[in-house]
């Protein structure tokens, strides 16, 4: 099911690189966006915090 | 799923999926639940059935929350007869479903809170998700895992309705700015940039916010970290001052008993010293006691001792004076006593006659008794002269003398006092005499050299204690400041912590979210492009397997906003295509959209050729129904779209399973023995088996589900 790649996580690693951030910042990154991408803005607290998370752990 | 729609009871339909075909159709006429199992799975995936979404002027208007239950006029989701005959009424369904990211359990439920709920409010619903290990009833977890597998924001995608479809196409063409173009950002995944890139930018905001605390922490940790390196150069500062008074005070207290020493070794010496001292102080305030009493002694003599000393001579002479008044008081009261009786004898004399004047009897011898008489005042006269020629002084001769002498005589306590200050004076004379005799005696047993000595010892030792004392205050003052020092520094040290304000972490955190910030921005900027032209590609191919002149047509067009139009093979626009061929434009682009997204979820469509011409209707079949297709698609499909036989027979290779929809009064044959010996009674709306005696209510409109036999 689905396109053979995905366009849109390709993009986004590409970008990603030329900014100097590591494949695996950007791969909990844009799986974290992914899952959540459907959870209104109201209910994102969580969210949130995870990235927030990830990030520190990439410091 | 249970009481929903025309289906009363419980019914169970099974979509196993073989691996190979793809295909599920449900054929039913109007009314018999088609539209009623596609809103059962919505329902219990999200939780609300809408009513269909229509276009208006190009642009998008939302479809009203359809109730559960309600009135009579009201097309309630829950089945009419639950609702009104069911003591407690319910609702539910169950969906179970599984794809790449595991199994999923979804079981929604309302239950009626009163007899007759008259609306939704009334209604208690529940939701539980089992997803992998994890069970939950929280609604709100419970529908975040529901969203992984069927998000709500992409439903058009693969919840399609083909009633919606003409709509839909309006939205796709017209010069709208609403349309669909969010439907189709969400379908693209673009939500995860814009609200990923929201988020950050809130996590970033806190993150200035912490580094602009931070900044003040450090601004006041650097001013504390100052002040606690000052106190403790104070504090340093005391203690080396005190350390230098207790070398000080070591030293004096050294010399101190050097001195000691040094008199303990003219011991003897010492208490001779000692003594002499002891007797030059008593000396020296015997002296001023001496002066004292003196000064008392001189002032009791003033005018008083000469007066006591003389009269001690005089008082002898006062007192025969005191004497010769005395007597002379009684001399002259004799004259006087000698003198009346003599005058008194004298003139009894001379008026005498013979009668006596005392007892006035007659005297017997008259001569006798004058001549008696005559020796008396003769004896008298003698006394008389006699006592005249012995008095030497008068009494106011007297007199004189003695107020002469008085004016001599002391006070009557002068002469005790004048004798105790005597005795005072003497007695302090004597203490100083003999002290100072003591005093010398101890000077000829003491040498000049030791009272030298001594006197040199016992100066340096009174400067030396007094320098002591002196630093020993100094200490204690310097050391009564030490504990508000310590007190600060404790103070300063408790607000300092253990750890230096270290903002780099969130300098660090700001930079990293500024750079996903730019990559997710750029992504957003580049991927729309690239994805509408990977859609449009999508859908062109799409199109050119559905359409039925492929040698007109080239595809589809889709401009920045995504608005669609047929391409044709000349490069021009198709200005007039027909509804049939929108239709097949509307689902080659949501197809090419559900495909470029990755939804990984199967596809329902509800009455799929409404507005397809026979041959759409086929080459779309043939297009979603292929075995090569990645998704399993389901059709609800009205009696007059699709014809049961035909499409059986036609695309009978591509089914997994068929259904067909019907009330009880729809079947000609026996629902037991399926024997088409039947005999239908419309005034009693029953049904009768001839074969079986079997008989039905024809009058139900609760729908059976019946498998079909492909």
């Amino acid at each position: 099911m689905g396109s053979e790649s995905d366009l849109l996580e390709t993009v986004f690693f590409d970008y990603g690189r030329k900014n100097n951030l590591s494949e695996k910042l950007l791969r909990e990154v844009f799986d974290l966006l992914i899952d959540t991408q459907f959870i209104p803005e109201g209910e994102r607290e969580h969210i949130e915090a995870q990235l927030k998370k990830i990030i520190k752990n990439h410091i | 799923m249970k009481d929903i729609g025309p289906f009363r009871g419980t019914k169970v339909i099974a979509f196993e999926d073989d691996g190979k075909k793809n295909g599920y159709a449900f054929f039913g006429a109007n009314g018999r639940g088609k539209t009623s199992i596609y809103n059962a799975m919505k329902w219990c995936l999200w939780g609300e059935v809408k009513t269909r979404v229509r276009a208006s002027r190009g642009s998008k208007i939302s479809g009203r929350r359809r109730p559960i239950v309600g009135n009579s006029d009201e097309n309630i989701l829950m089945n009419r007869e639950a609702y009104e005959n069911d003591k407690i009424q319910s609702m539910s369904v169950i969906i179970l479903a599984e794809n790449d990211n595991g199994e999923i359990q979804i079981t929604r439920e309302v239950v009626s809170k009163t007899t007759l709920p008259r609306s939704d409010d009334e209604l208690r619903e529940e939701l539980t998700v089992v997803f992998g290990d994890e069970s939950t009833s929280d609604k709100s977890r419970a529908q975040e895992l529901i969203e992984k597998f069927f998000p709500r924001e992409l439903q058009q995608f693969f919840f399609i309705d083909g009633e919606a479809l003409e709509e839909y196409t309006e939205m796709m063409e017209k010069d709208s700015t609403l349309g669909l173009k969010e439907e189709i950002e969400s379908v693209l995944r673009i939500p995860s940039m814009t609200r990923g890139i929201k988020n950050l930018e809130n996590i970033r905001k806190k993150t200035k916010a912490s580094i602009a605390i931070a900044k003040n922490n450090s601004k006041n940790f650097s001013q504390h970290e100052n002040d606690l390196i000052s106190k403790n150069k104070e504090l340093a500062s005391l203690n080396q001052e005190i350390t230098s008074l207790d070398v000080r005070i070591d030293g004096i207290k050294s010399k101190i008993a050097t001195i000691h020493e040094q008199m303990e070794e003219n011991k003897e010496m010492l208490i001779l010293f000692r003594q002499m001292e002891e007797y030059e102080t008593q000396l020296s305030s015997a002296e001023v006691q001496l002066k004292r009493s003196s000064e008392q002694r001189v002032d009791s003599f003033k005018d008083k001792a000469w007066k006591v000393m003389i009269w001690k001579r005089v008082r002898a002479i006062y007192d025969e004076c005191e004497s010769q008044v005395d007597a002379a008081n009684s001399v002259d009261f004799q004259i006087k006593n000698l003198n009346i009786q003599i005058k008194k004898s004298e003139k009894e004399i001379g008026e005498m006659n013979d009668i006596c004047s005392y007892c006035d009897q007659k005297i017997p011898d008259l001569e006798k008794y004058i001549q008696k008489k005559k020796d008396d005042i003769k004896n008298n006269k003698i006394r008389l002269k006699k006592i005249q020629e012995e008095s030497v002084l008068s009494i106011d001769e007297l007199k004189m003398k003695i107020g002469k002498i008085i004016a001599m005589k002391p006070g009557r306590t002068d002469e005790e006092r004048i004798g105790k200050s005597e005795e005072y004076w003497k007695s302090d004379i004597r203490k100083v005499k003999n002290l100072k005799e003591k005093i010398e005696k101890l000077q000829g047993k003491i040498t000049s050299e030791s009272k030298d000595l001594m006197g040199e010892l016992g100066k340096d030792l009174g400067i030396k204690e007094a320098n002591l004392r002196k630093l020993q205050i100094d200490k204690e003052n310097l050391s009564s400041k030490c504990p508000s020092i310590i007190n600060e520094i404790k103070k300063l040290e408790l607000k300092l912590g253990n750890n230096k304000p270290d903002s780099s972490s969130e300098f660090n955190m700001d930079m990293i979210i500024g750079k996903l910030i730019v990559t997710m921005k750029d992504t957003m900027e580049n991927y729309r492009e690239q994805a509408r032209s990977l859609v449009e590609e999508n859908a062109s191919e799409v199109f050119m397997q559905v359409t039925n002149a492929p040698a007109t047509f080239a595809g589809i067009k889709l401009d920045k906003e995504f608005r669609a139009q047929i391409l044709l093979k000349s490069g021009r626009i198709a200005t007039a295509p027909s509804s049939g061929m929108k239709s097949m434009m509307t689902i080659s682009i949501i197809d090419a959209l559900r495909r470029v997204s990755t939804l990984n979820a199967p596809i329902f469509f509800d009455t799929p050729g409404r507005s397809l011409d026979e041959p759409h209707k086929i080459a779309q079949l043939n297009y979603f129904w292929r075995l090569d297709h990645d998704s399993q698609f389901l059709i609800f499909a009205h009696s007059g779209e699709y014809k049961i036989d035909t499409t059986i027979n036609e695309f009978g290779d591509r089914i997994v399973s068929a259904w067909e929809l019907t009330f009880p009064g729809d079947h000609k044959k026996c629902l037991k023995c399926n024997s088409e010996n039947i005999m239908h009674s419309k005034k009693q709306n029953r049904a009768n088996c001839l074969e079986c005696e079997y008989n039905w209510d024809t009058s139900e409109e609760n729908t059976i589900i019946t498998e079909i036999k492909i």
